[in-house]
């Protein structure tokens, strides 16, 4: 599906027919991976032999006939921010090179359980705090495959680029202010920020303690269904966890969009922010497509851009200046400029400005429910701009330009990125598609439906740009 | 002619700037304080918005923190 590998849907069904074998579309990665990582630096660390080791236990097991379900078997990776027994969990900083945890994240027990084959870690901003990536950390900034000249976004920046550039068919994010759905708009694929609490965070370094999301990312909605399926779930280890029960997300996935009401939030990317004329046209389209579909598109309006941005610009970074203050005063010189300098912005606030941001986000979530309560899922844009160009000069980019993915960390609604068509300069443009809480399966519906229809998905980059050495 | 120069008084979010770094025992170097005092007045611009003039103290924080109920009084 991806152009570069079948989709995660397609392996798990030519794996259980036997045309494919876990064995063999492992080594495929591993190939893609040795010949294009020296480039895109999406991994981290690649466990080749771990991964090959994996891939024959699933064949195994499968011709045994042990079926852990539509992951046994499937290459996948993960953002170096998950603890993982074994191995060090650096969060792309000095601060952390030689953390080794003593126990698996909940989400890595998760898909070993479903048999997944774990290629490695990948990249992301050091200490996943947002803006533009940085060449300090130990490890060199993942480069967007579509064109090495534009970021991936972050802070899931190699989650992004390996599954653009096929060098695994899922990988794990997290999202604390758009880490998963910024990087999955600016590489073109899919990603999914479920519902908080929906996807156990232990064992995921945190950047914050009200908004870390965990959620997969991949080049489809469907396999995003898929994976989400096989992490989420109650987890005593995460205070934050719901005990909620985990619905089906695939059964209703071909169901269409006939007969739901979807609202647009056209205003934050044309009157809160004038988005260029290309992204504007693409969002539209989406609306377009589902009212095509059978679907209730109306648009709709809730309080400006620029309020929610000032509630995250608040609460993000105060949250993580917090996680961080004693390393901070006793290791200042081992981070990264541009980390530490987006960590001590939190320290500047007054506990009355945190409290105060507290309650306008009280505020915020319910103007955005009464919204969902007469919409089944909302659309906004994925991003406001244009991939913009890889320069790490400036240092707080995010404080002054509006973060759009932010109104649904602070509501904690379940939120994916889609690919909505491409823009003036061939860059991928994504869009937001929110919808109630515990309710990922009606937004990944809707964002299938439109994927389906969009036919946009055939598209793959060629890695590094036109011309780049695909 | 007699010019005299005077030091232009620190503002007092000047102040508080100097003194909350000063007290955070973090060791931030003055050129990168220079980049952090430019982006404290955004921030504080920002935070300012998140005042409602006149909000009702019956608006409260999130996230709301609930004890869980024993099993026997689960509804």
């Amino acid at each position: 599906m991806s152009a570069f590998l079948p989709s995660i849907a397609e392996a798990a069904a030519d794996i259980r027919s036997g045309a494919l074998t876990s064995a063999a579309l492992t080594e495929t990665c591993l190939d893609r991976i040795a010949r294009y990582d020296s480039d895109i630096h999406a991994y981290h660390v690649v466990l080749a032999d771990e991964a090959r080791a994996a891939a024959r236990k699933a064949d195994e097991e499968l011709a045994a006939g042990m079926d852990r379900g539509p992951l046994h078997g499937i290459p996948l990776a993960l953002k170096d921010v998950f603890y993982w027994k074994g191995q060090k969990t650096t969060s792309n900083s000095r601060v952390m090179i030689d953390f080794e945890a003593d126990e698996d994240a909940t989400a890595i027990v998760k898909l070993k359980e479903a048999g997944a084959v774990l290629l490695g870690q990948l990249n992301t901003y050091e200490f996943t705090f947002g803006g533009r990536p940085s060449y300090l950390p130990p490890f060199p900034p993942a480069m967007n495959p579509w064109n090495f000249a534009r970021i991936t976004g972050g802070s899931s920046s190699g989650s992004g680029a390996a599954v653009a550039a096929g060098l695994c068919l899922g990988a794990l994010g997290t999202d604390a202010g758009g880490s998963i759905r910024l990087p999955a708009a600016f590489n073109g694929i899919a990603g999914m920020k479920p519902t908080i609490g929906r996807v156990s965070g232990f064992g995921d370094m945190p950047l914050t303690y009200s908004f870390d999301c965990v959620g997969p990312m991949a080049w489809t909605t469907h396999d995003c269904a898929l994976m989400l399926q096989a992490i989420a779930g109650y987890d005593p280890r995460d205070p934050g966890s719901g005990k909620v029960p985990v619905p089906d997300y695939v059964a209703g996935i071909e169901d269409g969009v006939a007969g739901l009401k979807i609202g647009v939030i056209r205003h934050f990317y044309t009157d809160d922010f004038a988005s260029p004329l290309d992204i504007v046209r693409a969002i539209d389209g989406v609306g377009q497509t589902l009212s095509g579909l059978g679907a209730k598109v109306t648009e709709v309006s809730v309080s400006p851009l620029i309020d929610w941005h000032a509630v995250g610009r608040v609460l993000v970074p105060a949250e993580a200046y917090a996680i961080h203050e004693e390393r901070l005063q006793t290791q200042w010189e081992t981070y990264g400029k541009l980390a530490r300098n987006r960590l001590m912005l939190g320290g500047l606030f007054r506990a009355v400005d945190y409290i105060q941001a507290q309650r306008r986000r009280g505020e915020l979530l319910a103007e955005m429910n009464a919204v969902l309560e007469d919409c089944d899922v909302v659309i906004t844009t994925g991003t406001l701009t244009p991939t913009p160009p890889f320069d790490d000069s400036e240092p707080f980019p995010f404080i002054d330009v509006p973060t759009i993915p932010i109104p649904f960390n602070l509501t904690g609604h379940p939120c994916h990125v889609v690919r909505a068509g491409f823009g003036d300069d061939g860059m991928p443009i994504g869009a937001q598609i929110a919808g109630r809480h515990w309710d990922e399966a009606t937004v990944l519906r809707v964002s299938h439906a439109f994927e389906m229809a969009a036919g946009l998905l055939d598209r793959a980059p060629e890695i590094g740009g036109p011309g780049g050495g695909q | 002619m007699d010019v005299h120069y005077r030091e232009k008084p620190m503002s007092a979010q000047d102040r508080m700037f100097e003194a909350i770094i000063e007290a955070s025992g973090v060791p931030v170097q003055d050129n990168e304080k220079a980049e952090l005092r430019k982006a404290y007045t955004t921030l504080m611009e920002l935070a300012a918005r998140t005042r409602v003039p006149g909000r009702s103290w019956e608006v409260r924080t999130l996230p709301h923190y609930l004890p869980e109920a024993p099993d026997e009084d689960a509804p």
